[in-house]
């Protein structure tokens, strides 16, 4: 008899205080940023003090989803099972309208289609075994 | 007045895959070897300084080594900074002799990657290094963070395939000399550029080794010259530099990181400047990597790296002998000790030990590591002290 084999999951998220609100945010097709009141200036990855004035005084802000690859790379070698089926995939740097990095797969986009500049927009990808949405990123034109 | 630091002992296993060895094995042939080279005993070590390693993730590797080889240092710590580590040692064991709490200190690196972690090397290194929530859910690797700098390096100052391509074939060049490196066969820019893609844009071949080995320096008080048997190697200079952890972190424009400050702080305390080095150690953990590293610390004007490359200057004979072990990509990587066996060729070569490698009249060498994804830099300048 044959049994399937099973794919392992990609790795969950698992928030930690500072992240909660981005990920829970993310379950709603909503990308977050951190937003320090003093500085008036964006910061990703969150962190629990502003890594410029290193005060608390942080609040989030809601991103257009808007940004461009600022670099890529196709990774032909994946780094487990759970993500050798996808090779080869896009992983970018994508820097958002609003002034902060982040990094992503670009989705529904040939490999040799990617390029530095590229304007891409955020999508929510939904993933099993994983309680939140990951936002991932694909082209915009 | 502070003591000065002198190299007193350097040492390396063979590297490759070294069956029946294991991380403390190797850490005892290294540790050994390095302080029979000094022409002292284990004995007269009174201070140890270990780095980590993933074969044996222990909270303690400097107490698992000593209880290990039998010695009770006065003085006993481990640092753990990636690939960084290596030259940081050697700093910090420098600066325990200088203060005055140490004469002799045992550096002490090796891992047995191949042997120890098998099949499963690549996912034990990848998913220590990218971020657990924004970056390892999109599979990211290793290569892949280089290769997105890389990526964007290539646009912005013209570096080509080709160009990391002449690095690796240089690399293996140099490796084909040393009677310890673990991949000897040459190869030529073709056999890089056909080889394998592992992350774009970098191939199996831009790509270090992964290996068993091992290395040891030891760093003694420069009073302490008369009981030392080889010609002692000073430290001129060193520095470090630190930007970032995870890459999407780094200064972002991807083009300068902390090798650039490490250097800076290197060259200023030794009193020279890149041209005055005769013989250049690098972290080349990709090919792309070495180049870059190269350009930010002030060895070539942007862009201008891959031609040196091409044009045979990193050789042995070239106007900046870079590698001249092979360095991690031919040499070998054995997590802390790739970068220690930087230090341990950089002393060879002033010491005028390096045989068929040997560059001529090398005074000045400069040796660097990092670790991280170009995230900790550590730079040393060393001469000889005669
Ligand atoms: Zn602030």
């Amino acid at each position: 008899m044959n049994t399937p084999v099973q794919k392992p999951n990609k790795p969950g998220i698992e928030p930690k205080p500072h992240t909660q609100a981005f990920w829970e945010a993310a379950n709603s097709d909503k990308l977050l940023y951190q937003y320090c009141l003093d500085c008036q200036k964006p910061q990703f990855v969150p962190s629990s003090v502003c890594r410029k004035c290193h005060q608390k005084n942080l609040d989030w802000r809601e991103s257009s989803g808007q940004g461009f690859v600022f670099t890529y790379s196709i990774i032909h070698r994946a780094p487990n099972a759970a993500f050798k089926d996808d090779t080869p995939y896009p992983i970018a740097m994508v820097d958002m309208a609003e002034g902060f990095r982040i990094t992503a797969n670009i989705l529904n986009c040939p490999p040799e289609r990617v390029y530095i500049g590229m304007p891409v927009r955020v999508v929510f990808e939904t993933r099993d075994g994983s309680d939140y949405k990951i936002p991932q990123v694909e082209p915009a034109e | 007045m502070a003591k000065k630091a002198v190299i007193s002992g350097v040492y390396n296993t063979k590297v490759g895959v070294l069956e029946g060895s294991t991380c403390m094995s190797i850490h005892a042939e290294s540790g050994i070897g390095a302080v029979e080279d000094a022409g002292l005993k284990l004995g007269d070590i009174d201070g140890v300084l270990t780095a980590y390693a993933t074969t044996l993730p222990h909270i303690m590797l400097g107490s698992v080594f000593c209880e290990d080889v039998g010695i009770r240092p006065a003085h006993l710590s481990s640092i753990s900074m990636g690939g960084a580590t290596g030259t940081m040692l050697i700093q910090e064991a420098a600066a325990l002799v200088e203060a005055g709490y140490c004469q002799h200190v045992l550096c002490v690196t090796g891992d047995n990657r191949v042997t120890g972690h098998g099949s499963n090397v690549v996912s034990v290194i990848s998913s220590m290094v990218g971020h657990p929530e924004f970056e390892n859910p999109f599979g990211i690797t290793v290569p892949a963070s280089y290769a997105m700098v890389a990526q964007r390096y290539m646009h912005d100052y013209g570096l080509t395939n080709e160009h990391f391509a002449a690095a690796a074939v240089t690399c293996r060049k140099h490796a084909a000399l040393h009677p310890d490196a673990h991949m000897q066969k040459p190869i030529e820019i073709d056999d890089v550029l056909n080889s394998k893609m592992i992350a774009e844009p970098l191939h199996m071949l831009d790509c270090c080794l992964i290996s068993d080995g091992g290395g040891a320096v030891v760093v003694s008080a420069a009073d302490t010259v008369p009981d030392l048997r080889k010609k002692p190697i000073t430290i001129l200079g060193s520095g470090q530099g630190h930007t970032h952890e995870h890459i999407m972190m780094a200064p972002e424009t991807l083009d300068h990181f902390g090798c650039k400050f490490s250097a800076e702080a290197a060259f200023k305390k030794a009193g020279v400047t890149p041209q005055d080095i005769d013989v250049a150690e690098i972290y080349d953990c990709f090919t792309s990597t070495l180049l870059i590293q190269l350009e930010s610390m002030g060895f070539y004007e942007r862009g201008a790296s891959g031609e040196a490359a091409v044009n045979g200057e990193l050789e042995i004979g070239g106007a900046l002998p870079t590698n001249t072990h092979g360095g991690l990509l031919s040499f070998g990587s054995s997590g802390a000790a790739g970068g220690l066996w930087h230090v341990v060729e950089a002393v060879r070569q002033l010491r005028g030990e390096a045989g068929q490698r040997q560059v001529k009249d090398a005074e000045l060498a400069f040796a660097h590591n990092q670790g991280g994804i170009f995230s900790a830099h550590c730079s040393l300048v060393l001469g000889d002290a005669s």
